[in-house]
């Protein structure tokens, strides 16, 4: 029987992270025509400021009660993971203050690194263009997914198993209740964000880098600014969703692993998708794709895969069933992009201008200057 | 000393002058030794067959392209290695002989990505301040529509550019230059494409702005004669070079001016 409150959590908690990253994308890609397909790395230093950063601070600073000195705490921490959260959560329950102070710790530091990250980015972004911009910045967050990999002081001593995040909101009472609460409340914020950026002067300037750089140049405007300003803010978010993801241990999986966070599948690719099928520089319809999608991907289709991959007998042809379910998530996905593609090409919404005024008060203005 | 005060003289009559601009592409040299002086506060025309390298030395003067040799100087300021939006901050804007529209921005749109030294364009404030910038955008927008419906464009505020003509594009191009309030225009070619009614009113907008508020035009156009009653000084180029110069009736009717075109 599906617990469907454990569903909804899920389904929730899912919908938030995926809409946070896929908004972050859009800034950067669907608003101001970088490619960036490093998305995962910056949502990467969202896991590593939870599972290692904030963590490490969690423990030094309760190290008297863990019995350890505070410099141990430091260290044992990250390399015997597993044995020092299980003790940690025992302790944090009890300090809802220490629980609060480190989830706002790793939202703005978090952002923080990520801003910092992009602004590094940003200067191949400022030299390079299109394939190559793109390809570099896979490279990079590939790289840096190896890299973290192997260094125990960033994903401890296991790498497959990589760290588990403290639970910082054990202090609740209901902690997988309330980080769905939490996430969703982050991607409202994100939410109105976009929306307010979008309908800005700075969003249509953006946008107007994206269409043409050279008359955008030809106008005053400093494109490398913008583009870097681009990469600093998108990646700020994308490291947010990082951390929206990582706080919440029971709805998203227990593992801060290199594998996990790095994951260009999950975390470059679908975001891309959904912004894809949502449509670009559309942060309505990047919204309402990545609710539909995610919904029917986690809800329904994750619960009867199996049952649906039945229905096409592929054992006949020697394909493993459990396999072919598990394929029929991106065969799905495959579909709906080329039918929106085919169908819908500008996304489910297509962008909308920059209403930086109410569209009464633009027309209200127009009258006077009627010919 | 009395160099040095004719020196000076001739950096307040002319706005934008050139030393010696040398350009090539390969083999081609498309600007040999350029040497012009754009009088302040009139309006000056270059024309010159096809290929004799007016786009080129437009390029170059707005910085989309770096001389081999020479110099641009604006205001007195040697800008030849100055990136093209610091010039536009000097006051030096240019317009696109092919039309460069954001085309998935509005007309409306478009015109305001001209306004300069908008506060909502810092990415960092924007999207929370709204109230320090809303002001501004107002009065942009009523700037915008006022120019618009000048350039003839008012209708289409609300379409997307990519559904312009391109005659309307070319308009479009003409209402960002105005938009950004430079006190230097460049037009590459403002007139081709546009329908003749509509050219001669461009014109007369344009003599109006350079006589009520000084702005110095410097106009490119390949066809002799076309716009020449409106200006007060005119070039000619060919094959890279300044073959001619003076009022326009001179320019126009010169020799060499006349040869090259049936040379193209
Ligand atoms: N980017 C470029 N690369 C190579 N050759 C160019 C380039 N731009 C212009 N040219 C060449 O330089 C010469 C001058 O071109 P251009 O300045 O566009 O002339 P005009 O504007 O007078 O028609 C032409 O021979 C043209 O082919
Ligand atoms: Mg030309």
């Amino acid at each position: 029987m599906v617990n469907l409150a454990v569903m909804a959590e899920q389904i929730i908690s899912f919908i938030a992270v995926y809409y946070i990253l896929s908004a972050s994308l859009n800034m950067k890609a669907g608003m101001t025509g970088i490619p960036d397909f490093g998305q995962a790395m910056f949502f990467a230093v969202g896991g590593i400021v939870v599972g290692n950063l904030a963590t490490r601070i969690a423990a030094v600073i309760a190290a008297p009660e863990l019995g350890v000195t505070r410099g141990e705490a430091w260290k044992l921490v990250i390399t015997q993971n597993t044995d020092f959260v299980a003790r940690l959560n025992e302790i944090l329950p009890h300090k809802p203050g220490l629980s609060i102070a480190m989830i706002l710790f790793s939202l703005v530091i978090a952002m923080i690194l990520g801003g910092l990250l992009g602004w590094l980015a940003s200067y191949p972004a400022l030299r390079l263009r299109g394939d190559y911009l793109a390809i570099m910045l896979l490279t990079a967050s590939e790289g840096l997914r190896v890299l973290a990999t192997y260094t125990v002081s960033i994903m401890g001593s296991t790498p497959t198993v990589g760290l588990t995040a403290p639970n910082f909101f054990g202090f609740t009472g209901n902690a997988p209740l309330w980080t769905s609460v939490f996430a969703l409340i982050m991607a409202l914020l994100t939410y109105v964000y976009m929306e307010s950026f979008h309908n800005s002067p700075g969003g249509r300037l953006f946008r107007a880098v994206r269409d043409d750089e050279e008359s955008a140049e030809a106008l005053g405007k400093d494109v490398a600014k913008v583009r870097r300003d681009a990469m600093i803010i998108g990646s700020a978010f994308a490291a947010l969703a990082g951390v929206v993801f990582s706080l919440n241990p029971w709805t998203t999986g227990s593992s801060i692993a290199a594998q996990s966070i790095f994951d260009r599948v999950f975390w470059t690719f679908w975001p891309w998708a959904l912004m894809i099928l949502g449509g670009m520089a559309s942060n309505r319809g990047v919204g309402l794709a990545t609710t539909i999608v995610v919904a029917l991907l986690i809800g329904p289709i994750r619960l009867y895969k199996q049952d649906i991959a039945r229905l096409f007998h592929v054992q006949a042809v020697g394909i493993d069933v459990g396999y072919f379910a598990n394929a029929l998530e991106y065969i799905l996905l495959g579909v709906l992009i080329l039918l929106v593609l085919l169908i819908r090409p500008r996304g489910i919404i297509p962008e909308p201008p920059s209403w930086t005024l109410k569209k009464d008060k633009i027309k209200e203005i127009a009258r006077k200057y009627q010919a | 000393m009395g160099l040095q005060v004719a020196r000076e003289e001739e950096l307040q009559e002319h706005v934008i002058i050139t030393e010696n601009l040398v350009k090539r592409f390969g083999g081609i040299v498309a600007l040999d030794r350029v040497n012009i002086r754009i009088p302040k506060g009139k309006i000056t025309l270059l024309i010159g067959p096809n290929g004799s390298g007016k786009t080129t030395l437009v390029n170059v003067i707005s910085g989309f392209l770096l001389p081999e040799e020479g110099r641009v100087i604006f205001k007195g300021k040697d800008i030849t290695r100055l990136p093209p939006h610091e010039r536009v901050k000097l006051g030096l804007v240019r317009t696109f002989q092919i039309p460069k529209p954001f085309l998935n921005l509005t007309v409306l749109e478009n015109v305001l990505v001209a306004a300069e030294g908008h506060p909502g364009e810092n990415p960092y404030t924007a999207a929370v301040l709204r109230s320090k910038w809303i002001p501004f955008e107002e009065e942009a927008v009523e700037r915008a529509f006022d120019i618009l419906s000048w350039v003839g464009l008012y209708q289409k505020w609300e379409v997307p550019a990519s559904d312009l003509s391109g005659g309307q594009l070319k308009l479009l191009e003409i209402a960002r230059a105005i938009m950004k309030g430079a006190d230097t225009i460049i037009m590459d070619e403002p007139a081709a494409g546009v329908n003749p009614t509509l050219v001669h009113e461009l014109f007369d907008r344009i003599v109006r702005l350079s006589r009520e508020r000084g702005v110095t035009f410097f106009i490119i156009e390949h066809r002799i004669g076309l716009v020449a009653k409106y200006v007060d000084y005119a070039y000619a180029m060919n094959m890279g070079r300044v073959i001619a110069e003076g009022p326009p009736d001179y320019v126009l009717n010169h020799p060499d001016v006349l040869e090259s075109y049936l040379g193209g």
